[in-house]
């Protein structure tokens, strides 16, 4: 005997219904929290960008010489936030640089960039005795390039805990000194030459910086036609330096010297004129030339920046209108009525001459260098006065030749090493 | 209770069982009895209680995040297109000239309004033009500002604009700017810039994690 199936529905089914009820709700609910965490994701990327960026900005102000890869943690308020800086080959002299920063969920964000390693090698000449000097790439001695195009080795930097390279230079040779920076141990050293013929071991030189400055690195240096200043472009602090010849200690080495606005980028190069009355700097970062007066008060004072016990930061950077890109090199003649700079963004040797001494007009003129020239990488320029000639040594350790007068094409007077 | 179908019938005739005036046959039972249908219906209640009250509280933290989200997004944008000005600045008006050469830290006061005045390179051939971001503490928005380039460093209060502000962002509660010390960033001067993302200020303030910016100044 089968009982009738009871109408309506069952306690079982209506808690079923109950639990299928609750079930869908948390599954839609579920989204709301999910979407949380998506936003606090996104939060975390955009905290994680900002904290790459800032890293990275730190990093590109800083010479490449002194980008230590590394790994850290913020501090508060991003405590949990982690960062890695990694330097790695890449292709020639570039490097790539990276910046990560994870955030503790993982949120992950990278910044690459590539820079190039800024090494200056520099190059001096000597009208009067027809020589030239100067420095190649990984070596601690300078190469003395004499008529005929055979580069001979001249003075070499002391080797200290590591071996030395010789970058930029200063001096005439024949005149009897030669000042060279060596780019391992942030120093200068002096050579005298013998009477004899060859020079005496170098005086090393450490310019030691105030407690707040950083060891200079040295990029360009040029010293006056009297030798009693000696000025150095410093990258590491963004500054020139000054040796003077002087009987007074207090005024023996002045620096680090630094327009504060608008600031000096990467200097690069620095010439002098002949009374070391105007002094030239090549700002590699911002393109284009800075102008420091030594000395008197120029007209009109709005326009300079007081150097205290110096001179005057000329406030306006110098470039043509078509634009500077890297300059390196930068060379005056002893006038100060011609100035010379060789371009490595634009790939042109740039000059400009003054219409009326302490005023420079706007007349730029612009040579285009050769391809392979600018393959070699351009580094130093220096002017043979007498001639109108000028030298260009190269980071693959050529030199090249320019006649001023009759303006030619640029020829390779020494090839490089093994030549 | 109706009989069995089986059951013998009198006088040994099978008679048809019989039908409900509806058409459905009788059953025993025509529905759930008062008590279960209460049961049930206080079980549902109870459940869409909770759910409902779930899903208000989502709702609520879903619209509180989401917005606390636009906040922080807007802020993160203005951050960046401030960091773009502040990076050519030359010169601070306001608040405090000293704070870009190493002064002190200067934080913007919760309540009222807070200017950041500064000079910068124009686009060419114009000449320097001045900027200034102004945190508008009542209404929590911050704008951008274009002033003529006569400014009155002075007499800011006579400033003149050049156009009507433009809204940068809403929601941001607080901001600050300050200068590294140059010998921990290579030499180089920087201004670092802090926004305060959030709804609520002064007492009670709830606001998201500060976004800090900085740049190097003097790239022309």
């Amino acid at each position: 005997m089968s009982r009738p199936r009871p109408r309506g529905i069952s306690l079982l089914e209506v808690l079923l219904a109950i639990l299928l009820v609750f079930m869908a709700a948390s599954c839609l609910l579920g989204l709301f929290g999910s979407g949380q965490g998506l936003a606090l994701r996104g939060r975390e990327y955009s905290i994680a960008t900002l904290l790459a960026g800032n890293r990275m900005e730190e990093l590109l102000a800083c010479p490449l010489e002194d980008v230590s890869p590394g790994t850290g943690e913020h501090s508060e308020p991003y405590r949990g936030y982690t960062w890695e800086v990694t330097l790695h080959d890449f292709e020639g002299d570039l490097k790539m640089l990276e910046v990560l920063v994870l955030s503790p969920r993982g949120a992950r964000c990278s910044l690459r960039t590539l820079r190039r390693t800024s090494e200056f090698f520099g190059i001096a000449c000597d009208p009067w005795a027809g020589w030239l000097v100067f420095s190649v790439p990984g070596d601690p001695a300078v190469r003395i390039l004499q008529d005929g195009g055979r580069a001979a080795q001249g003075p070499s930097l002391p080797s200290g805990p590591s071996p030395a390279r010789a970058g930029g230079l200063a001096g005439p040779p024949g005149a009897g000194f030669l000042w060279v920076a060596d780019q391992v141990h942030r120093n200068v050293v002096y050579f005298r030459q013998k009477e004899s013929g060859g020079f005496e071991d170098g005086e090393v030189h450490a310019l030691v910086p105030p407690s707040e400055a950083k060891t200079p690195a040295f990029a360009g240096l040029a010293s006056d036609g009297f030798a009693n200043r000696l000025v150095l472009a410093d990258r590491a602090n963004r500054a020139v330096w000054i040796l003077a010849d002087s009987p007074v200690d207090s005024e023996r080495v002045r620096g680090p010297l630094a327009p504060r606005e608008p600031a000096l980028g990467t200097p690069a190069g620095v010439a002098v004129d002949g009374s070391a009355s105007v002094i030239w700097v090549a700002d590699a970062e911002h393109g284009c030339l800075r102008q420091l007066l030594v000395g008197g008060e120029p007209t009109p004072p709005a326009d300079y920046e007081v150097e205290p016990g110096v001179g005057w930061w000329n406030r306006e950077c110098f470039r043509p209108e078509e634009g500077m890109g890297s300059p390196q090199g930068v060379a005056v003649n002893p006038w100060s009525s011609a100035v010379l700079c060789v371009d490595e963004g634009s790939l042109h040797l740039l000059e400009f001459v003054p219409i009326s001494a302490g005023s420079y007009a706007p007349v730029w003129s612009r040579r285009r260098l050769p391809d392979d020239l600018v393959q070699a990488r351009p580094s130093g320029i220096c002017l043979d006065p007498f001639r109108n000639v000028v030298y260009l040594n190269t980071r693959r350790g050529q030199v090249w030749k320019s006649t001023l007068v009759a303006p030619g094409g640029f020829e390779p007077i020494h090839g490089g090493e093994g030549e | 209770m109706s009989p069995s179908s089986d059951s013998p019938a009198q006088g040994g005739r099978l008679l048809p069982e019989p039908v409900h005036a509806s058409g459905r046959r009788a059953s025993r039972s025509s529905g759930n009895t008062l008590f279960e249908v209460l049961v049930a219906l206080g079980l549902m209640g109870l459940v869409l209680a909770a759910v409902g009250e779930l899903s208000v509280a989502a709702r609520h933290f879903f619209a509180q995040g989401t917005d606390q989200g636009t906040c922080f997004r807007e802020a993160a944008m203005a951050c960046f297109r401030m960091g773009r000005e502040l990076r050519m600045c030359r010169e601070l008006y306001h608040p405090d000239p000293a704070v870009l050469d190493g002064g002190q830290p200067w934080t913007a006061s919760p309540e009222g309004s807070a200017v950041v005045v500064f000079r910068r390179p124009g686009p060419p051939p114009r000449a320097d033009q001045v900027v200034g971001f102004r945190l508008d503490g009542s209404r929590r928005v911050l704008e951008r500002l274009l002033y003529h380039p006569d400014f009155p460093v002075g007499q800011s209060s006579q400033a003149r604009l050049m156009e009507p502000p433009r809204r940068l962002a809403g929601g941001v509660v607080g901001m600050a700017l300050w200068s590294p010390d140059p010998s921990r960033r290579h030499g180089s001067r920087f201004l670092g810039l802090e926004l305060v993302p959030g709804r609520t200020s002064g007492a009670g303030a709830r606001t998201g994690l500060p976004l800090r910016l900085e740049v190097r100044v003097g790239d022309l």
